[in-house]
């Protein structure tokens, strides 16, 4: 076949246009968002956030309500219960964490075998980019351009605020204005990518691009370009993966997400494995020749 | 300075965490245009004073006064430099020398923190100051313990705050930063800045220190640096065998 119609055979359907679109989009908000989440160490909230936005989800479809509210409220209510947990109990905070996504996320579960309809909210759990539909895809835009927008405005202050929260409290910015800020911006995203690849990889799109960009630079603004492109273009690679070999859209997206990590690790210049080993073999080298 | 500064009023300062008392009813007065050294061991608190300055932390009772300000007021009018210790700092984070003395402009900035040429010429004068113009476009993860603290001093200079605080800005650091940062303070505090320095390691103070205090979970003794370096005193602070050292 020619490889050109590999790439426009699946545009002939608007479902396939509004799948790429829709990943896309999400692709580079999760990507962006990713750059500060995994230089601050929240990959296991942001893992926990995803999970615990279910039953708000479940509840805004019932109530008819933007999904987005729904999530927000759960994020919201998982942070503070797993502070709660930890600070006035003896549970450490990865238990604590542990504890409430999965209860909450279990009552999403739950939640969803008692609500007529099943079919839909079952793609909330894996993803069905394949079945988007245009009411979908325009909340997924509008929390896109609301996301992208905040990142763009605070972009400086958020990096400050992974960097160094006591230096930005010192100057008068709020750090806690900032972790919520960030937070809110998390369930955002979380509800964005979940129609793409399900609640249970959607922390896969808000890690792996930011972690794979800090492997290959030294600048947070290059690492602020690298992630979004990257992760969009795996994104649709994995789109077409999908519709050619026929398999789950979301694994596919992730599975290449990680695929591209993996070869990162390895292969990158100067953070890579491989570099890493060279570079001490060459220190050992000299060294030995320095004491002949 | 245009504006003469009061300096830093700290009153009956008690801080507890949970059951412990880290400082007891501390209250000193920091003079503006002079260094103030805060010695002590570790966990003598130190940190907990200057942490209670800056008004990270909240005491059990006590009051601060910065220019006769609460803290958080000091804190919006740019008034406070704080540099961290720097053993916290997270080494792979992907920004430049240049990059975190910019940060110290950010309260002069407006909410998107646009970069202004005045920006720019406030941090090479910064970077020049410290002698690291030559590194400013490095990872901070690829300098040494002394030019990492020279990159947080030039933050606090490219802040143009009033009051400095510096926690433990010898510790990990080398003898040329140690004599650069030295120079710096002396000449800020010359300009009317007022400085304060926490350490435990007395060798730098001598030289740079006008005032101080010794801090054992209460104000041990305040006043001129060659009284506080006194042995009897230290030893109330140290124990004897590191007075007997220091003296």
């Amino acid at each position: 076949m020619n490889p050109l119609d590999i790439l426009l055979e699946p545009l002939q359907y608007e479902f396939m246009v509004r799948a790429l679109l829709a990943t896309g989009i999400a692709a580079i908000v999760c990507g962006l968002l990713s750059c500060w989440l995994v230089l601050i160490g929240w990959s296991l909230m942001g893992d926990a956030v995803s999970h615990a936005v279910l039953p708000g989800v479940v509840i805004a479809y019932v109530l008819g309500v933007p999904f987005a509210l729904g999530a927000l409220v759960f994020g919201v209510l998982a942070v503070a219960l797993i502070g709660a947990i930890r600070d006035t109990s003896r549970i450490k905070e990865d238990a604590a964490i542990g504890i409430v996504f999965t209860t909450l996320f279990a009552l999403g579960l739950v939640l969803i075998s008692v609500t007529p309809s099943q079919t839909d909210l079952g793609h909330i759990v894996f993803g069905s980019v394949l079945g988007v539909s245009r009411a979908d895809f325009a909340q997924i835009a509008v929390l896109a351009v609301i996301v992208f927008a905040l990142v763009l405005l605070k972009r400086r202050d958020l990096t400050l605020y992974a960097f160094d929260p006591a230096h930005a409290h010192s100057i008068g910015l709020n750090p806690r204005m900032l972790g919520a800020l960030l937070l809110g911006m998390l369930a955002c995203t979380a509800v964005v990518a979940l129609q793409i690849v399900g609640v249970i990889l959607v922390v896969a799109m808000l890690i792996i691009p930011g972690a794979t960009a800090h492997l290959l630079t030294d600048r947070f603004s290059r690492m602020l370009w690298i992630a979004p492109i990257l992760a969009a273009v795996c994104a649709i690679v994995g789109i077409y993966l999908s519709y050619w070999l026929d398999i789950a859209s979301g694994g596919s997206v992730v599975l290449v997400q990680g695929v591209a990590f993996a070869f990162v690790y390895l292969l990158s210049p100067r953070h890579g494995v491989l570099a890493r080993m060279r570079g001490r073999r060459r220190r050992a080298l000299a060294s030995v020749s320095a004491g002949e | 300075m245009s504006e003469s500064p009061d300096g830093i009023r700290v009153e009956g300062l008690t801080v507890r965490y949970g059951q412990t008392a880290a400082l007891e009813n501390a209250t000193v007065t920091i003079r503006p245009s002079r260094v103030t050294g805060l010695i002590g061991t570790n966990g003598s608190g130190k940190s907990t004073l200057l942490n209670s300055i800056v008004g990270r932390i909240r005491p059990s009772s006590g009051t601060v006064r910065i220019d006769g300000r609460s803290p958080s007021s000091a804190r919006q009018r740019n008034l406070i430099g704080y540099v961290p210790q720097t053993e916290a700092v997270d080494r792979e984070f992907p920004v430049s020398v240049r990059d975190v003395v910019m940060m110290g402009r950010y309260g002069h900035q407006w909410f998107t923190r646009r970069v202004r040429p005045a920006d720019r010429e406030a941090v090479d004068r910064a970077l020049e100051r410290v002698d690291l113009t030559a590194l400013a476009e490095r990872q901070i993860g690829a300098l040494s313990g002394g030019q990492l603290k020279r990159t947080f001093v030039a933050r606090c200079l490219a802040q143009e705050a009033v009051h400095l605080l510096l926690d433990e800005p010898f510790a990990g650091v080398d003898k040329a930063s140690e004599r650069t940062i030295t120079r710096v303070l002396r000449d800020l505090a010359d300009d009317g800045h007022t400085i304060v320095v926490s350490s435990h390691d007395l060798g730098a103070l001598p030289e740079l220190a006008d005032d101080g205090i010794l801090l054992q979970r209460r104000v041990l003794f305040q006043g001129q640096i060659a009284e506080v370096l006194q042995s009897d005193r230290l030893a109330l602070a140290f124990g004897i065998d590191i007075a007997g050292g220091a003296s």
